[in-house]
């Protein structure tokens, strides 16, 4: 399957990508399998956007075609659709 | 060719005007919709008195406005003046603008008045204060009204850093009645590329002292308030409990969690405001008003290290 993946303010991995943006394709349907794609393929995304399970860290929000936040379960079981943009938040504290 | 008098200038304005009485205005006030009233006085006139929920623009402004505050060129307006003569001109400017449905009120307000019908007044407002604030009082989202409940608010900003000092310079310009400002740190040179309430002479000085030098340049009518001390779990409560909302400048997740929970327990609105880089993120909280608070969406803060200041 075919997403794109967008990064908002996890400079940690847009810097080293060069990109905020990205098209990716994995294996599978979930958000699971995206974000083991993603933490294979893309520098310093294990550490950043996943949690010691393989699964999207809580600190990380996730929208899919900018709906509302991906929430609990959902966030490793929610299958997502050719062509989707799913977009990996963080908080930011500078002021 | 022979120069016209007033007087013809302004019969050929009333051919092309349609004008209506203060009865058929006032009816017209009454409706569910009632057309937009046009003030289109100078400033200090205004302080005196107008017609209730008017909007207003000084005529010899109306084309630079005229597009933002009145976007809609079908919807019914009724202009006014003092005496009901440059409403005439000012509708005349509209009509060729291209608004479709513009009248003015014969007689003005003068001939409102006269007729007994009701205007308000505006003992808060100066003619100072109408003239200092005119250039967002004729916003229609702000108005008089707004304007007053600016005049009366109380903003707790914390943080007098990258992000309070252009909000804070904003805040007191735009007639923030009350402004508290808290920040524990000093002025360093490596700040003014970004915090600009600060400036090289203040470098070495505690930022609330700067901040409050320059939000006092910028608005002396602003009460002012200094707190010169971190914001912490034993006074966070105490010091947001003066205000009316909570504007959240400070650069750490410790704090800003901490303002997030005073707040809940508050009922305060709480501005969220981060940046980083190029990037920034801003959010309104306010759970007493039915929506969520910053921990319903990012229960605790993200590890430290992940996420750069």
């Amino acid at each position: 399957m075919k997403v794109t993946v967008e990064f908002l303010s996890l400079p940690l991995i847009t810097q080293p990508l060069g990109k905020k943006k990205i098209e990716i394709e994995f294996k599978g349907s979930t958000l699971a399998d995206l974000a083991r794609e993603l933490g294979s393929t893309i520098k310093r995304a294990k550490d950043v956007l996943l949690n010691g399970d393989g699964a999207i860290d809580h600190d990380i929000q996730i929208y899919i075609n900018g709906a509302s936040q991906v929430q609990g379960e959902e966030r490793q079981s929610k299958v997502l659709g050719e062509g989707d943009a799913i977009t990996f938040m963080m908080l930011v504290a500078g002021g | 060719m022979e120069d016209k008098s007033p007087g013809q200038l302004i019969e050929e304005a009333r051919a092309e005007v349609e004008e209506i009485s203060v009865d058929e205005a006032y009816r017209l006030s009454l409706n569910d919709v009632p057309p937009i009233f046009l003030d289109i006085r100078e400033p200090e006139q205004v302080a005196a008195g107008y017609i209730k929920n008017a909007v207003f623009v000084r005529g010899d402004e109306v084309e630079m406005h005229a597009r933002h505050l009145l976007p809609d060129e079908e919807a019914p307006m009724l202009l006014y003046c003092g005496e009901g003569v440059r409403s005439l001109f000012t509708a005349l400017t509209l009509k060729e603008m291209g608004y479709k449905n513009v009248r003015t009120l014969a007689g003005g307000l003068k001939a409102w008045i006269e007729a007994g019908y009701e205007i308000q007044s505006d003992s808060l407002l100066t003619r100072e204060q109408l003239n200092h604030y005119s250039r967002q009082i004729i916003l229609k989202e702000v108005g008089i009204e707004g304007q007053k409940k600016l005049l009366a608010a109380k903003v707790l900003l914390v943080g007098a850093g990258g992000l309070g000092s252009p909000s804070g310079l904003y805040l007191a310009a735009s007639g923030v009645g009350t402004l508290g400002i808290a920040d524990c740190d000093r002025v360093a040179v490596s700040n003014l590329n970004r915090q600009v309430i600060h400036a090289y002479d203040n470098v070495g000085e505690r930022k609330v002292a700067s901040a409050l030098e320059a939000l006092r340049r910028a608005n002396p009518e602003v009460n002012l308030i200094g707190i010169d001390e971190r914001i912490r779990p034993d006074n966070v409560l105490e010091t947001v409990s003066g205000y009316d909302i909570v504007l959240d400048g400070s650069d750490n997740f410790a704090t800003k969690y901490l303002l997030n929970d005073a707040c809940y327990f508050a009922g305060k609105p709480y501005v969220y405001g981060g940046a980083t880089r190029f990037e920034g993120q801003a959010s309104l909280f306010h759970p007493a008003g039915g929506g969520p608070c910053l921990r319903c969406i990012w229960p605790t803060p993200p590890i430290d290290g992940l996420v750069p200041t």
